[in-house]
Order: C-alpha cells, then structure tokens, then sequence
C-alpha cells in the first residue's frame, strides 16, 4: 500500500529577532496537513487532445491543503488559467458573509509528490487560493480513496491509497 | 460570466430534460444538447472529443441544485489564526 508520511517544520521568531525551529507539532497546527501537488489536466480531456494532435498544458506544481470539511476538491482560479482549463460548469458558492457567489468548475488532475499516482478530479470548483499559498484544497471526493492519519502530537500526517 | 450561453439553455429546458433523464448528465455546447450521459466523466470525454480544450457545460439533471459549502472558504477560515 503506497504511503506518504510527513513531518512538519516551522519557525518562529524570539522577541530580540533570532529565528528558532519550532516542535513538529505546531508546524502542523499553524500550516495545516499540506502536500506538494502537480495539478494538470484531467484524463478525460487530455487524452482527446491527444488523440487529436493537440498540445497539453505544462502541470503546475504548488501546495495543497487536505481539507476534511470540503466535500469539493477546489483548484486556485489562478493555476486553472495556467493550465488553460476549460469550464465545464458553474456552480454557487456558498458564502457566510454575502451572498452566495458564482465559481467555474475545472476537469482537473492532480499528483501528490511521494505518491505513485494521480488523482482525476474532474469536477474541480476554481477558488482564489493563491493569496493562501495554495493551487488547491484536496476534498472528500479525493480523500474518499485514501486513509488519512493526522498525528498531532507527533507533527506528522501519513497518507496511504 | 464563463458558459452564459449554455446556462440560459439550460435553464429554459431543464423541466423537461428532468421528465426524461432524470440524474443523468447533460452537455450542452452554445444553445445545443449535444447528449445525455450516465456519469460526468462520459460526458467530459464526449466534450473533449467534439470540442477539444473549449469550455463548455456538463450538469446533472437535479430537481434542487443546492449551493456547494466549502467551509475554509464561506467563512474565511482558510490560514486564520488567532491574535
């Protein structure tokens, strides 16, 4: 079974300026469970473009955030233009603090570094991610496939398909 | 706003594509059905197939279309920390 395990890092600052290394466990507090990903275009598309000669976006490669309250996998708008995504649908987008908003969705794929394989995520909803770090937010739709195991005390989160 | 053209199309014929194909998925090109599908991703390869990298509307035929909540985004919680 093809595991990803990953210790988190993090630094802080003393009051006189000096930087420390903070304990793995805030590091995964403060970040959250992340994971280097390689976004590009879902099988479905691809492979007809293909077929027809024609040429496939470079994969953007960023951050995701696996994120267990997210029922979606969301991809950041910014890295769907890159990829020259095409829309397939609009959706709304709830919101707490106005009215529900209108978000493209994506025929996505994405790679998680360390894992030997991809995840089709067809029906990715575009979200402004980018002001966060982040290419994508890693939904239940994809963690429906996998066993997540967030250790706290330990700083680590280990990932198994 | 991205597929304005398929979602008017959409919506004007959606009552009775809901009789006939109720759950399935639509795509729609412009103002054109161009099929009915058992699940997205035929309708995707379908799509790519007639309309390569182009955009265009793939959507389950749903009585209700609720709205998608992403908690980290509705409320804003996405890297918050406290003071």
């Amino acid at each position: 079974m093809p595991i990803l395990h990953s210790q988190f890092q993090a630094e802080g600052k003393t009051p006189d300026g000096k930087i420390i290394q903070l304990p793995a466990q805030v590091g995964l507090a403060v970040r959250g469970p992340l994971v280097q990903v390689t976004g590009s275009l879902a099988d479905q598309i691809a492979s007809e473009l293909i077929k027809q000669g024609k040429a496939i976006p470079a994969p953007v490669q960023g951050l995701a955030l696996i994120d267990t309250g997210a029922g979606s996998t969301c991809i950041d708008e910014e890295a769907a233009q890159k990829l020259q995504l095409p829309v397939v649908n609009v959706v709304n987008m709830a919101s707490a603090s106005h009215a529900s908003a209108k978000a493209n969705v994506y025929p996505a794929k994405f790679q998680i570094t360390g894992l030997p394989m991809t995840f089709n995520a067809p029906m990715s909803i575009g979200a402004p991610l980018a002001a966060q770090g982040l290419i994508a937010l890693i939904g239940r739709d994809l963690l429906q496939h996998c066993t997540l195991i967030y250790n706290g005390h330990l700083g680590q989160i280990s990932l198994c398909i | 706003m991205a597929l304005e053209k398929e979602l008017q199309f959409f919506a004007e014929n959606k009552t009775q594509w809901l009789k006939a194909h109720f759950g399935k998925f639509v795509l729609v090109k412009g103002s054109e059905l161009i099929g009915v599908y058992d699940n997205a991703e035929t309708a995707l390869t379908e799509g790519a197939k007639k309309f390569g990298a182009e955009s265009f509307l793939v959507r389950q035929l749903n009585p209700e279309e609720k709205d998608i909540y992403i908690p980290a985004l509705a409320l804003g919680l996405l890297h918050a920390h406290p003071a």
